[in-house]
């Protein structure tokens, strides 16, 4: 063991035990921040009245105070074994490409059904998704997709009714013929 | 009474009218379906029906999600019998107990004995259910905005402490919950709050998007994101076996104890069927001869968790249907199909339309019934089910979601706030920071906002008001006790441990 080991596993203990304690004090900043900002819902009060920015106020005073019970709870558990603060098992081990990979995917797919249209972007996002999330046959996978949309779009664009988004430029014309050919509209 | 039975009767005629017959038989096979695949709750299946509810009436479309909400709480425990995988958190006690009797060659009983005790579970509370709610809703019908305040605060405060392992990480979730209730144009004075000068903001943030996002997408993040994870694949090819009367007779003590536990849990506010299947086992556990024998195979504590699983869901559609206040997820979504018809629940529900809600309560009678014959024969497809690959099922789940977002107000920022609540979800599950809170502080804070600030003005700016009215005053003791016991509760474990340590 090197002469600053205890130094350096002093530090870590620190580091470790601070950080379940970041959680809350993010959350205490942007409660802070938003209080400030409640302050402008009160530009004319009435006389004897609490005015609307009352019930937001006491709401993030509550969540403050919260965060600071949060905050010690962490910090008296910290160093008990799961087993003491009543956790039987540590949290599954998670793939965080895959995990990032659908995250972008169903983000990328709202501006995406605004862009493309709902049955090209749904068709897109059903093989993209199901790709990452674990399936390997792309006939398959392209098969399922295909016959998915078309099925909602059947059951949303003419059971349903719902006027789904078709997309701009070309991606509207080529909705409109998608539709046509199924004899949604 | 005369007129209540009419009432109830013109609800049986109606729930075997074909179209409305026919929503109980795939709410209930949607429910159990959803309730037995592992990744999917019965509350996700609740939120991807939604959106077909919007063409239906409101009939129709009660009858629908109250059949997928009886079929899911039972749904769950066929996988945990079966393959030791619980559907739902509520199901685990079942399954501590059901998986260890197929172990000792019971499958065919213990799968027909959930069945039987799921439907005595759901079928009593619903009788206790369409007895109850009319006497609730005239008392009802007196209170003012004081005791309508009172019961909100119980509902925050009983959310806060049941269920949860942090009550600061549950105070958190409530608050943000609540913060979020106030986005938009307030009511009583209409000056936006937070809405950063956009005008789409000003409507506020529909609960329905962010329980969407983060019951189904936050769920299905959460299940496929799990490294290595086996997909479930079994073999086996059930039978199910109804018990006999004798054996019911048997353990007739079991299920009348279930049942008060899970109506009275399910009628709290935030408490619903996890905790009133987790107590009722825990109980019978406490009564049992052999409490020693609970988790090998124990018929008392399937039947008992079985029992209050169902038996919640009559008890949790008393506070929705009589006071407006949804106690659970499920009953929260329901209030907003509710909502989307037009409607607003409490105690005016009953004057205004009673044959829509005596409707619901004969189609929680006969849902409940048909239960058992669904049982029988779903068992055997449902192991057969099992194969369908999570990937696949969860791509189409999230599609669903898009489109139940978006049919909310035609509006692509509802899928944007959905998405965005989504993936807040997953990194609550994954922090351990419970959602429900959350979802009930979305849903109680306006209320609790309005009953409060509707008080204090008319009593001018008298605080003591809550506490001045008899009831009003006795409910709100409650819940202060119910937000400090769990400080009592430590001090007193901290208390008996230091004489240990000593």
């Amino acid at each position: 063991m090197t002469p600053d080991a205890p130094e350096k596993m002093k530090n870590r203990y620190s580091r470790l035990k601070i950080k379940p304690m970041m959680g809350p004090l993010l959350i205490f900043i942007a409660s802070v921040y938003l209080y400030v900002l409640t302050g402008s819902m009160d530009e004319n009060p009435m006389p004897g009245q609490m005015g609307p920015a009352f019930w937001p106020r006491v709401i993030l005073i509550l969540l403050m105070a919260s965060c600071v019970i949060k905050a010690l709870e962490s910090y008296l558990v910290f160093g008990k074994g799961l087993a003491d603060i009543g956790v039987e098992s540590a949290p599954p081990e998670v793939s965080v490409l895959k995990l990032i990979g659908m995250i972008i995917l169903v983000l990328a797919v709202v501006p995406g059904m605004e862009i493309l249209g709902f049955a090209l972007a749904n068709f897109l996002f059903l093989i993209l998704f199901m790709r990452i999330a674990g399936m390997r046959k792309m006939p398959s996978l392209i098969v399922t997709s295909l016959l998915g949309t078309v099925f909602l779009l059947y059951l949303f664009g003419k059971v349903v009714y719902l006027p789904l988004p078709k997309g701009n430029w070309i991606f509207n014309d080529l909705t409109i013929f998608i539709y046509r050919l199924l004899y949604i509209i | 009474m005369l007129d209540q039975l009419t009432l109830l009767g013109s609800g049986l005629l109606s729930t075997f009218d074909p179209l409305n017959f026919s929503m109980i038989l795939i709410g209930l096979f949607i429910g159990v379906l959803a309730g037995a695949l592992p990744g999917i709750t019965m509350l996700n299946a609740i939120v991807l029906v939604l959106p077909f509810t919007y063409l239906m009436g409101i009939v129709p479309s009660l009858l629908l999600m109250t059949s997928v909400y009886c079929g899911g709480v039972f749904g769950g425990s066929i996988t945990g019998i079966l393959f030791n995988i619980p559907g739902d958190p509520m199901n685990v006690p079942t399954t501590w107990e059901g998986y260890q009797l197929n172990k000792k060659g019971f499958v065919s009983k213990a799968l027909g004995m959930a069945i039987m005790c799921s439907a005595i579970g759901g079928f009593i509370s619903a009788v206790i259910m369409t007895v109850a709610s009319p006497l609730f809703a005239k008392v009802a019908l007196t209170f003012s905005t004081c005791e309508y305040f009172a019961v909100v605060f119980l509902g925050l405060a009983s959310v806060v402490v049941i269920g949860t392992r942090s009550i600061g990480s549950a105070f958190i979730s409530l608050f943000i919950g609540m913060l979020l209730g106030t986005v938009g144009m307030d009511e009583i004075y209409g000056t936006p709050r937070f809405t950063f000068g956009s005008r789409i903001m000003e409507t506020g943030i529909s609960f329905t998007t962010v329980l969407i996002g983060i019951f189904a997408i936050g769920e299905v993040l959460d299940q496929l994101s799990v490294k290595g994870k086996q997909a479930i694949i079994g073999r086996l090819r059930p039978k199910t076996t109804l018990p006999s009367l004798k054996d019911l007779w048997n353990l007739r003590n079991t299920i009348l104890r279930g049942l008060g536990i899970g109506v009275t849990i399910g009628a709290i506010p935030g408490a619903g069927a996890t905790v009133a299947s987790f107590i009722s086992y825990g109980v019978e556990k406490q009564v049992s001869k052999h409490p020693e024998k609970f988790g090998t195979g124990v018929w008392e504590g399937l039947a008992a968790s079985e029992t209050a699983i169902n038996g919640s869901t009559g008890g949790a559609m008393i506070p929705l249907l009589t006071l407006g206040i949804p106690g659970s997820g499920a009953t929260a979504v329901m209030m907003g199909a509710f909502l989307l018809h037009g409607i607003q629940p409490g105690p005016l529900l009953f004057a205004k339309s009673p044959e829509s809600v005596y409707t619901i309560f004969a189609g929680m009678l006969v849902c409940n019934l048909i239960m058992i014959l669904a049982g029988l024969v779903t068992a055997k497809f449902f192991s057969e089910l099992m194969r369908v690959p999570e990937d696949m099922l969860s791509a189409f789940i999230i599609s669903f979601c898009l489109l139940g977002a978006f049919a909310l107000r035609n509006d692509i920022t509802d899928v944007w706030f959905m998405v965005i609540f989504g993936i807040i979800g997953y990194f609550m599950r994954r922090y351990d920071i419970p959602s429900a809170p959350m979802i009930l502080g979305l849903i109680l804070g306006p209320l609790a906002e309005r009953y409060f600030m509707t008080s204090i003005i008319s009593s001018g700016n008298d605080f003591t008001i809550f506490f001045c009215r008899p009831m009003s005053g006795t409910i709100m003791v409650i819940s202060i006790g119910l937000l400090i016991m769990p400080f009592i509760r430590g001090l007193i474990k901290r208390g008996m441990k230091k004489p240990e340590a000593a």
